[in-house]
């Protein structure tokens, strides 16, 4: 029998699912995670209190939605990856979905 | 801003962002402290997986997948707290009062966190992320990223501990370690992969696995090819772009108005000439304050004879809110003078 190789594993187009099969990570403790962790916990807070930071008296991150039609936009940026992910599982859904 | 401090950490640490400080590794990571909190650890979890349908499983999935919509709720919440005033956003969703666009948003950024942090996970890195793709070509010989030291590990095996070296073998005990922390499930000592997201998990394990054996730490390890940085150019070019895109950001921040306005002819009525002769135009003002207190408007003219406005007297926007007013502009000059 021949053994597969890891370069055989990554030389594939439409077996992405069979390489991406669920990771149980093992929990570790050390110097990097601990940086991961104190840094996450930072970003976290930073990214909660930002609306609410004020300059000058007023706030400066803030987009007035309801106001700006156009900010709307920034909302649907996340979607953009469903486009990616779901070729992944499905192959092209060009036939299906696409305007063109 | 952003993008620069991105590449130039690219270019001298890899892909240490992705390992470090991406919203997605930030929230996977706190997913996943949950799941070891109620699932327990990596052997439990298979064991877990592996077993049948049971009252317990399902008690601890359930409890799981809830903490997990919690958080990604809270997460939509906040998320939207920079679109919408972020001190009412929590009140008005608690009490039921938040419109059904930004319920439907909320909703949204729920669902997107929830799917990205437990169950995309590692394939948003690998196959779904744009940085991911081309960061590659910030890559020098001297950019550092987690290497394994292979004339040093090989050939690995395995041993007791506290036993002498056998002959032939080098210091990977082939433990496994770095395999199993790996948030992408790559082995390291394949060499260079793009999947490493430089995150230092295998750094952690292995260096733990060296103490036991007594062996010299950093058989993993931050290294580039040169070991020496020879990018100056980069570097430095890198750096004035960070800094310049600093002095704009914050000269922005500085000088933002408090308001925005904008006039736009009234489309549902000509102009006319009234009975004294003016011709009379109508049009619509629009106030946006931006502030957080109460704005108070003057409408005014300079330079232009021969013409008056009519509109409301105290033009009064409340903080964060828009407002809009119909103003009039007469203009008492001849009529085949003024082009309107
Ligand atoms: S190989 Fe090491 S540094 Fe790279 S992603 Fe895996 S654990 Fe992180
Ligand atoms: S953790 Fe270190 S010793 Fe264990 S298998 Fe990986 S490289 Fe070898």
């Amino acid at each position: 029998m021949v053994q597969k190789t890891s370069a055989d594993k990554y030389n594939v187009i439409f077996q992405t699912k069979a390489i991406d099969d669920k990771i149980y990570i093992k929990e570790q403790k050390g110097f990097y995670q601990s940086i991961r962790r104190y840094l996450s916990v930072g970003l976290m807070l930073l990214f909660i209190v930002t609306p609410f930071i004020k300059y000058q008296g007023n706030k400066r991150f803030y987009s007035m939605l309801k106001h700006r039609p156009k900010s709307s936009l920034l909302l649907f940026l996340p979607a953009r990856f469903t486009d990616f992910y779901l070729p992944l599982y499905y192959g092209g859904l060009c036939l299906v979905l696409c305007r063109q | 801003m952003a993008a620069f401090a991105l590449f130039y950490v690219a270019s001298k640490y890899g892909r240490i962002w992705c390992g470090f400080a991406c919203p997605q590794m930030v929230w996977t990571l706190l997913f996943l402290w949950i799941e070891n909190r109620i699932e327990g650890n990596r052997q439990q979890r298979i064991k877990l997986d592996k077993s049948k349908l049971s009252i317990e499983k399902l008690a601890e999935k359930l409890i799981k997948h809830s903490i997990w919509l919690t958080v990604s709720l809270i997460t939509g919440l906040i998320f939207m707290s920079y679109f919408v005033a972020a001190e009412q956003i929590y009140i008005d969703f608690i009490t039921l009062n938040t419109t059904s666009l930004i319920t439907g948003w909320v909703l949204f950024f729920t669902l997107c966190t929830y799917v990205n942090a437990s169950w995309i996970r590692d394939k948003m890195c690998q196959h779904m992320c744009p940085y991911a793709r081309f960061q590659s070509v910030m890559f020098s010989d001297a950019t550092s990223t987690v290497t394994y030291d292979n004339q040093r590990g090989e050939s690995r095996g395995p041993r007791k501990l506290n036993q002498v070296k056998p002959q032939g073998l080098g210091d990977c005990v082939d433990c496994n370690l770095c395999v199993q922390v790996c948030p992408v499930g790559i082995d390291i000592r394949d060499g260079l992969q793009y999947d490493c997201i430089n995150c230092g998990l295998c750094i952690d394990a292995c260096d733990e696995t060296m103490s036991k054996f007594s062996y010299g730490k950093e058989l993993i390890r931050f290294a580039s090819e040169t070991e020496q940085h020879n990018d100056a150019k980069a570097k430095y070019g890198y750096i004035a772009l960070l800094l310049i895109c600093v002095g704009f950001m914050a000269s922005w921040l500085h000088n933002r108005s408090e308001f925005e306005v904008s006039v736009l002819k009234d489309r549902n009525a000509l102009y006319r000439v009234n009975e004294l002769g003016e011709i009379e135009n109508s049009y619509q003002l629009k106030i946006l304050n931006k502030s957080d207190t109460k704005g108070h408007f003057k409408l005014s003219y300079q330079g232009l004879e021969g013409f008056r406005i009519e509109s409301e007297k105290n033009l009064i926007v409340e903080p964060q809110q828009i407002s809009n007013y119909t103003v009039t502009l007469f203009c008492r000059m001849k009529a085949k003078y003024i082009n309107l």
